[in-house]
């Protein structure tokens, strides 16, 4: 079964990291695309027609069709989908240079709820949970993979001033918030390496794109998350294999 | 013949002031007593009728003050689920004027209650705003540090307040016999737990909500010695009552004490006005038009009216709508309901 990746720009690395891959340890092919920026994910994308599910973002379409060959989500086909867990929506808003999670209790910052924070997180996923529903209810089992962790050298640090341990605050919440909507649908989902991240989990800078872009992992972090990518689908396959034996 | 009533306008006058005219058609019911201008920083506190005023002044333009605002990173729908926007601090509703006095108490420092914090199934809730958070807090210490945020905002609203709006929404109250703490809601119902050994029910009088008032007022001025005051009293009946009376003599009684008390006000302080949005909602010649069919829900057309006639009395201009997408965070501006504490006790009715 050919794997299909596909998501926001954070599939360049996967893509990168796929190529290494398959030339330096003879990988089996997989097909690795980005649809377009993590913007896109800010509004409804994706629909169900006839049954399937298709891409309603001009871009997004686009690409899938250009990249992938096809117009539609396929439940025969194994989906990995690289999006959610691209927290700087969240936290490059100038509200938190007054306001913290509450859970930091932080003196002179308004504080942010737990339950407040969770609906934050929910409507900034809400266009790409909407889409793991509609794959769901189609008969696509996709996996999903995540983001890096966030660079130090984020403009909403650098530039807005909002302090590094509430973005690393909001970011970490909203990856467990992210996993737990995934975990009661049994989506799994692959997480950056541990390794790549500092003693405070951003993204170290040997695994960053590095120059002028403060959001993304390099060609050598794209090749970890895919070498976990392709550890996460061996297990997948041997799952198969025993439920189809034991069946 | 001359006497006094020779020389009285026809507003004066039931049967040209009301019984010759329809409900909508009456005139001159309020005339402002002082200008309430855009520059005046307004705060605003109450029972639930007292969203609607906030609401209003802040779409009509006026200088609406909130000390505690939606972060804005949420939207308007989150942001009025949560209790934000809904007065001038996350306070949520006030029903007696007790209560009003032992908020500014406690951000000022000076009583601290016995009731810290509710646990109800794992959740935590502030005794005294047990509603603002759907669902409670998810630890005690969330909730502790919610509230002295929230009190630190309390404290600084009174030194900027130019005009202070007090909607009186109920004499009955429940409060803790250990230290006369009063509470918005009986415990047990949103949360809590109902000891009588320490909780007891209170039906305020006239003399001591008069008292509670002038205490507010004395207080009030001292942080700004040119504050005014605007009261009005909630044409919202009791959802149930504790005494032993029916719900609807209960009522009489509760709207009846309360009016009084912002007539005594009113009659006392020349920096205090009374606009009779009850009277117009609730009185006999409204012929209850203005209530939804439960006749206690103050339908939106008569609370817009209400708005109406206090703007049009104030020669402000309809309430400003927005083109476009809303705002993050804009409070419940963009709201219909306002959100009542005490309507749970529905369900304990049989």
């Amino acid at each position: 079964m050919t794997l299909y990746i596909c998501g926001n720009s954070h599939t360049r690395a996967l893509r990168a990291g796929a190529s290494l891959l398959e030339q330096e340890e003879g990988a089996d092919p997989m097909v690795v695309f980005p649809l377009g920026t993590a913007d896109n994910e800010a509004e409804q994308f994706s629909k169900i027609e006839n049954g399937k599910v298709v891409l309603t973002n001009e871009r997004f379409r686009r690409k899938l069709k250009q990249f992938f060959g096809f117009d539609n989500f396929e439940p025969e086909h194994r989906w990995g989908i690289c999006l959610g867990n691209h927290n700087a929506r969240i936290f490059r808003d100038e509200g938190w240079l007054d306001a913290a999670p509450s859970w930091l209790n932080l003196k002179g910052k308004a504080p942010v709820s737990e339950a407040l924070f969770a609906r934050i997180v929910e409507a900034d996923q809400i266009h790409i949970r909407n889409f793991m529903e509609q794959l769901l209810q189609t008969g696509v089992r996709p996996f999903v993979i995540s983001a890096p962790w966030p660079l130090r050298t984020h403009p909403a640090m650098t530039e807005t001033g909002i302090a590094p341990e509430i973005v690393k605050a909001i970011d970490t919440r909203a990856r467990v918030l992210f996993a737990q909507w995934l975990s009661e649908r049994r989506i799994s989902i692959v997480t950056p390496p541990a390794e790549t991240a500092d003693e405070d989990g951003f993204l170290l800078p040997q695994f960053a794109k590095g120059g002028d872009d403060p959001y993304h992992g390099n060609n050598t972090y794209g090749r970890l998350m895919m070498r976990r990518v392709l550890q996460h689908e061996a297990q997948y396959a041997q799952t198969r294999t025993k439920v189809s034996r034991s069946a | 013949m001359q006497n006094p009533y020779t020389t009285q306008p026809p507003k004066a006058f039931w049967r040209s002031a009301v019984s010759d005219l329809s409900p909508i058609e009456m005139d001159g019911v309020y005339t402002p007593r002082f200008e309430i201008t855009p520059e005046m920083r307004i705060s605003a506190a109450g029972s639930c009728f007292a969203q609607h005023i906030a609401r209003q002044f802040r779409l009509r333009g006026y200088n609406f003050m909130d000390f505690e605002p939606a972060p804005p990173m949420i939207d308007a729908k989150t942001a009025d689920e949560f209790s934000y926007g809904h007065y001038s601090a996350r306070y949520g509703n006030i029903y007696s004027v007790r209560q009003l006095v032992q908020l500014f108490e406690r951000a000022d420092g000076r009583f601290e209650p016995e009731d810290k914090v509710w646990e109800t199934k794992d959740r935590f809730f502030d005794p005294f705003r047990p509603t603002i958070q759907p669902g409670g807090f998810a630890t005690e210490a969330e909730c502790l540090m919610e509230r002295r945020h929230h009190l630190d905002q309390v404290g600084q609203m009174l030194k900027q307040t130019d005009l202070f709006v007090f909607t009186f929404g109920l004499t009955e109250a429940w409060e803790n016999t250990r230290d006369n703490a009063v509470l918005p809601t009986c415990p047990g119902t949103h949360a809590g737990t109902y000891d009588p050994d320490v909780y007891e029910f209170k039906n305020f009088r006239f003399a001591e909500i008069l008292q509670d008032a002038e205490t507010f007022i004395l207080f009030a001025r001292e942080h700004n010695p040119d504050m005014r005051f605007l009261f009005t009293v909630s044409p919202v009946p009791l959802t149930a009552t504790a005494t032993d009376q029916h719900v609807l003599p209960a009522t009489v009684y509760s709207k009846s004490v309360l009016r009084a008390v912002c007539g005594e006000l009113m009659m006392t302080h020349d920096f205090v006005d009374y606009y009779p949005s009850y009277e117009l909602v609730a009185s006999h010649p409204m012929r209850g038009i203005f209530y939804r069919t439960n006749m206690r829900n103050v339908a939106s057309e008569g609370v817009a009216r209400v708005m109406d006639i206090f703007f049009r009395a104030h020669g402000a201009g309809a309430p400003e709508v927005k083109p476009g997408k809303p705002a993050k965070a804009v409070s419940s501006a963009h709201g219909g309901d306002v959100h009542c504490d005490e309507e749970i006790l529905e369900m304990f009715g049989s």
